[in-house]
């Protein structure tokens, strides 16, 4: 049974035990009273049987019952009795004030517990809210913990791709499964069409280059014709002239050897020059020996020319480079230099090698007085020259530009030299900063 | 009298080649690398028949030409296809490579006369 039907039950009890205890009242009041008769005697009967004993214990309604006949006995019959029965509701009533004290503590009782238990109920919810909070909080700590590793897992992996290298967008790996995940497959899928759009462009560029290429080839042909002729000219006027002079063919097996090496030469640049791209070989060399290499090629012209190519070098300047194209593009600087120079009543060339905030810079310096800037714009572009056609292709400078680029260095004309001034810029090779 | 021969292009291995194979007691030739060079030479003494490279750095074959004038016959040798329109010279040779069966049959000529 549950406290609030007790709690009624008892309720039910007091009010009974109280209309009881009336009537028992009114009892006694009427037997202690000589001039009450029977008959007023009688009707309390009529009201303690319409009572119905109900949640009494059963000493207390046998005493009920007894009661009853006992005053039923004594209006009936003329026997005195009065004392006796007056005596009987006396204990009646004190057995009934026992049980109403009873009943009323009992009630009382249950009236705390249901308090107590309505007080329990509210701590408890009380508790539960603070516990709800609690949970809420560590739930709330534990996503955000949880959520960032995972954003900032995302985070890093992205820090890591970098939009210009393809091969590094790999790294980004989806490496679990949940809401998370769409976001990160997202990135995922971002980065695999950014990989080949790269790609593509990546293949565009290289094909543009080599369609370049091709093209000054066909440029190219008119003047490697003319250098590849001479060669070829004295070789077949010398076989068809001294052949048939044995001890005369023997002095010219020197010129012809020099013709066809001229000829090698000249083929082997355009076979340089035309191949896509090859392993590239990086070594760590002094640009003063370079030059002294450079000095050796460029030294016919430069007598022949009546330019003057002075060569000033620092030794502790060293790059990292592919070589043979290193000493091409120097060759170029010079004999261009010696080209814009070669008509001009003051004719030098000056190169100075020199090493400035961890960079090697060379500088190209010639007896000209700078270049106009609308042609300074165009210089580094294919195909831009300004010799007459045959004797310049215009793609040394281009070309020179971009294996500039390749070794990550950097070129410009130097405006504010009186002169006209090449400065290219090469990163020192790490041997010489650790050296440093 | 030996007939003095001009022979005048940028190219020091042709002009040496050029020597080594028509240098004789009846050619005499002289070769220069620079067209001045040569213009001054003929000032000075003039020659019988002057063989001229087209394309040279400072001054081109028809320049020189232009220079010499009627003075002394010149033929011109290019290697490039594209022909001067200018009549100035007594003949142009633009075979491929050096037209050397023609400048011999040109260098027999002159030394008949």
């Amino acid at each position: 049974m549950d406290l609030k039907s007790q709690f009624d039950a008892s309720q039910k009890s007091i009010l009974n035990l109280s209309l009881l205890r009336q009537t028992t009242a009114v009892l006694i009041e009427r037997l202690a009273n000589p001039t009450a008769d029977k008959k007023t005697i009688g009707s309390t009967l009529s009201q303690l049987e319409a009572f119905v004993a109900e949640s009494m214990d059963e000493q207390l309604n046998a005493s009920i019952d007894d009661i009853k006949t006992s005053v039923r006995s004594f209006i009936n019959t003329d026997q005195p009795g009065r004392n006796e029965l007056l005596k009987k509701a006396a204990t009646l009533n004190d057995g009934l004030a026992q049980k109403y004290a009873l009943t009323v503590e009992k009630t009382d009782e249950i009236d705390q517990r249901t308090f107590n238990d309505v007080e329990a109920m509210a701590l408890l919810s009380r508790e539960s809210t603070g516990l709800a909070i609690f949970l809420t909080l560590i739930s709330t700590v534990f996503l955000y913990v949880f959520t960032g590793r995972r954003v900032n897992s995302m985070r890093r992996q992205l820090e890591v791709v970098d939009l210009k290298k393809p091969e590094t967008f790999s790294s980004f790996k989806v490496d679990s499964s949940d809401e998370l995940t769409a976001l990160e497959l997202a990135y995922q899928d971002l980065l695999a069409r950014l990989k080949q759009a790269l790609d593509e462009t990546e293949f565009e560029r290289a094909r543009s280059l080599q369609n370049a290429k091709l093209a000054s080839l066909g440029e190219l042909a008119a003047g490697v014709a003319h250098e590849i002729n001479n060669p070829l000219a004295i070789i077949e006027r010398s076989l068809h002239k001294f052949v048939g002079h044995p001890e005369k063919f023997k002095e010219k097996v020197v010129v012809i050897e020099k013709a066809v090496q001229r000829a090698a030469k000249i083929v082997a640049g355009l076979k340089k020059f035309s191949r896509s791209s090859g392993p590239k070989e990086r070594v760590t060399r002094s640009i003063c020996d370079i030059f002294s290499e450079v000095k050796i090629l460029t030294e016919a012209k430069s007598k022949r020319h009546g330019v003057p190519v002075e060569i000033d070098c620092d030794s502790a300047a060293l790059i990292s480079c592919d070589e043979l194209e290193i000493e091409q593009v120097f060759i170029n600087f010079i004999n261009n230099a010696i080209d814009a120079v070669t008509d001009k009543s003051e004719k030098w060339v000056r190169v100075h090698a020199f090493v400035e905030d961890r960079e090697v810079v060379v500088q190209f310096r010639d007896a000209g007085r700078g270049i106009p800037k609308d042609i300074a714009q165009k210089l580094f572009q294919p195909f831009f020259t300004t010799k007459p056609v045959g004797t310049g292709t215009g793609l040394g400078l281009s070309i020179s530009k971009g294996i500039i680029d390749e070794h990550g260095g950097g070129i410009k004309i130097l405006e504010s030299d009186p002169n006209t001034c090449f400065e290219l810029r090469f990163p020192m090779a790490s041997e010489a900063l650790d050296a440093a | 009298m030996p007939l003095r021969v001009f022979y005048i292009d940028d190219e020091p291995d042709i002009c040496q080649f050029f020597k080594d194979a028509y240098d004789s007691e009846e050619v005499v030739v002289t070769t220069f690398i620079d067209p001045k060079d040569a213009l001054s030479h003929f000032e000075k003494g003039g020659a019988d028949l002057i063989f001229v490279d087209f394309r040279m750095p400072g001054m081109n074959g028809e320049q020189f030409a232009a220079l010499i004038g009627d003075r002394a016959p010149i033929v011109l040798l290019t290697g490039d296809l594209e022909i001067t329109k200018s009549t100035r010279f007594l003949k142009k040779l633009a075979k491929q490579p050096y037209p050397w069966d023609e400048i011999e049959s040109v260098l027999k000529e002159f030394r008949k006369k």
